[in-house]
């Protein structure tokens, strides 16, 4: 089932239920109906219905979808988000946008906040999963990093406009990289059709404090 | 908050699980101090036998808001450092921001949280009172010491055991301390903020003595009501140096009499002027160079009639080391007219006179100045209030330097 996005507007309809849904990140590639929960892909002209998920057991959370915030001198909004669990529990990311509307991921695990940007990086530039080990130092863009975790999340769950496709489920591995001055980088390692692509993303601990509602 | 229970695996007691989240590695007994394996259905790692709680108004479960965030305590340590002193560090838990501590030393509450920020200088390095930044915020390193656990109960994210030590190196910028733990495997750096006891008693909704018999390291300098007359003060204190200073220089009122290198004579000598404005102040002013020769003995103010005025043995002299009879005096009359100075003069007897001096020629040839004005306006009130307003301007500040004096000697 498809419908096509109207010209010039990035507002949809729900192919399910005909609920209209304003789309705030004009990049957004899903989106989770709020009327009846279903996943849709934003494909370039076109809507396209991914099925229904369960609905995200509701976690207390300092964010929350549309309730915009503060972090230093900057505004974001929430507009998305996808929960992932690891061996002993979960932790959440969160797409947020600025005022211009550039978008950043916000990581929430336990009182431990990131918030990361997407990194345009070269493919054969980054390291393979099966060389990096914990504690291990490498070099990335003339800097040193320490591999300071690696597992592995399974989507269980999202909602809102996300910019890129998660399937629940969907398991992906993924390395954090500590630099010397509390910078953080973080690699995806994804599979589509047996091909292996990394996603990097750069960022910083933020204090949860530092971040106040607006 | 949900609390959830299980039963101790050695002493069988009922313990509560109040809520920490994931990362909880270790319960251990508030009871027997069996230690449990939270994420290992509570296997049995160990037992910390005969414990000796803490005195601390928190214990676990309590539940308060810190800088508005609902926290609630699931584990407690206490730390003895090297040179002594004791602390109970409560492990905190919330939802939304995770663990944290809030720290009970005599009186004192602090709330620690960890950062990621690394401090500009290597702690290690650095001694008592030098400077470095923590986002761009200046610290002074204070002291470096070691802490030993000698208490463990509750809900940890790792597994604490008695005799366990860690060095810690803090740095102060009140009401905040940063603190580096260091450990064999790794160095992680804290933020702790100094919390009014009062917010704690109200926002955990406690009952206990918030008196602190030592200053913390972190205890901001809190004196609101110096601070308030302080910063009141510097008003009065530019009001009063302006006025004493305008009126010194500029309001000296106008001349009705002024006799400069008076001869002298003994007995009486009059002295007329004229008052035309006589709802302000007057002031006469005279020197009497040959004090030690002559002597002032009365000075009187008539009018046309009557004594309006006497100064007499009051009158504000002083004779000071080249034996001047200096002085100055105010005074005020009801009417304006003609009225007249009249200063009795005494020769010293020659008993009190030196020899030497008997015979200086100068003996018959001394002068006295006096200077009488009208339209005086006296400044001394706003000397004194000049004074007055830098002692309230200082108090503050001397107050502050020996409360930092007394927080960096107890804590060297």
């Amino acid at each position: 089932m498809e419908s096509q996005i109207k010209k010039g507007s990035k507002d949809i309809n729900c192919p399910q239920c005909g609920n209209q849904l304003p789309i705030k990140f004009r990049y957004a590639k899903l989106t989770v109906c709020a009327h009846c929960g279903s996943t849709l892909f934003l494909e370039d002209q076109s809507v396209k219905l991914a099925g229904k998920q369960a609905e995200l057991a509701e976690m207390p959370s300092l964010l929350q979808l549309g309730a915009s915030f503060q972090y230093r001198t900057t505004s974001f909004v929430p507009i998305g988000m996808v929960r992932y669990a690891h061996d002993i529990g979960f932790w959440e990311e969160w797409w947020v946008i600025d005022n211009s509307g550039r978008g950043s991921w916000v990581s929430v695990d336990e009182g431990d906040f990131a918030f990361e940007k997407p990194l345009e990086i070269e493919q054969s530039e980054m390291p393979t999963l099966t060389n990096l080990s914990l504690g291990k130092k490498i070099s990335l863009w003339n800097d040193s990093w320490q591999v300071t975790e690696i597992d592995v999340g399974k989507c269980m769950g999202f909602k809102g406009e996300l910019p890129k496709i998660a399937h629940i489920n969907e398991k992906i591995p993924f390395v954090h990289l500590s630099g010397d001055t509390g910078q953080l980088i973080t690699l995806e390692y994804l599979k589509h059709d047996d091909k292996q692509t990394i996603e990097a993303f750069q960022g910083e601990w933020i204090d949860p404090f530092e971040i106040k509602s607006i | 908050m949900k609390i959830k229970s299980i039963q101790c695996k050695k002493c069988a007691a009922p313990l509560s699980l109040h809520g920490g989240g994931h990362r909880i590695r270790a319960l251990t007994c508030e009871y027997c101090g069996a230690v449990m394996d939270v994420q290992k259905d509570y296997a049995l790692l160990g037992q910390f036998k005969d414990q000796a709680q803490p005195i601390c108004p928190l214990t676990l479960g309590s539940e308060g808001n810190i800088k508005d965030i609902p926290f609630i305590v699931i584990g407690m340590i206490e730390y003895r450092s090297s040179y002594g002193d004791r602390w109970t560090d409560l492990h905190l838990y919330s939802k939304t921001h995770g663990y944290a501590w809030l720290s009970y030393q005599l009186g004192h509450f602090t709330f620690t949280r960890r950062v990621r920020n690394l401090p500009s200088h290597d702690m290690a390095t650095l001694s008592p009172r030098s400077t470095f930044r923590v986002r761009d915020e200046p610290y002074r390193f204070m002291e470096t010491y070691q802490a030993e656990i000698i208490y463990v109960v509750g809900e940890l994210t790792w597994v604490a055991k008695i005799g366990d030590t860690t060095i810690l190196r803090d740095a102060i910028a009140p009401p905040y301390l940063f603190s580096m733990e260091e450990t064999e495997n790794e160095h992680e750096y804290h933020l702790t903020e100094y919390i009014d006891p009062d917010e704690i008693k109200d926002n955990f909704e406690l009952s206990f003595d918030t008196h602190r018999s030592f200053i913390h390291p972190a205890q901001p300098f809190k004196a609101p009501i110096r601070k308030a007359l302080s910063n009141a003060s510097k008003i009065t204190l530019a009001l009063s140096l302006f006025l004493y200073l305008f009126i010194s220089w500029f309001v000296v009122g106008h001349t009705v009499l002024s006799e400069k290198n008076k001869s002298l004579s003994s007995g009486m000598t009059v002295y007329p002027f004229v008052v035309k404005n006589p709802k302000h102040l007057m002031e006469i002013k005279f020197n009497n160079p040959k004090a030690n020769q002559w002597k002032i003995t009365e000075m009187t103010i008539f009018d046309e009639k009557n004594k309006v005025f006497s100064f007499g043995n009051k009158l504000s002299a002083k004779t000071d080391s080249s034996s001047s009879q200096t002085g100055v005096a105010r005074f005020s009359v009801k009417q304006a007219g003609d009225y007249t100075l009249r200063i009795n003069l005494s020769e010293k007897s020659p008993a009190t006179i030196s020899a030497k001096k008997q015979t200086q020629s100068t003996l018959r040839n001394s002068a006295i100045d006096i200077v009488i004005r009208e339209g005086v306006v006296t400044d001394r009130y706003f000397k004194y209030l000049f004074f007055l307003s830098l002692l309230s301007f200082l108090i503050f500040y001397i107050s502050r330097y020996y409360f930092e004096q007394k927080r960096w000697a107890m804590n060297n």
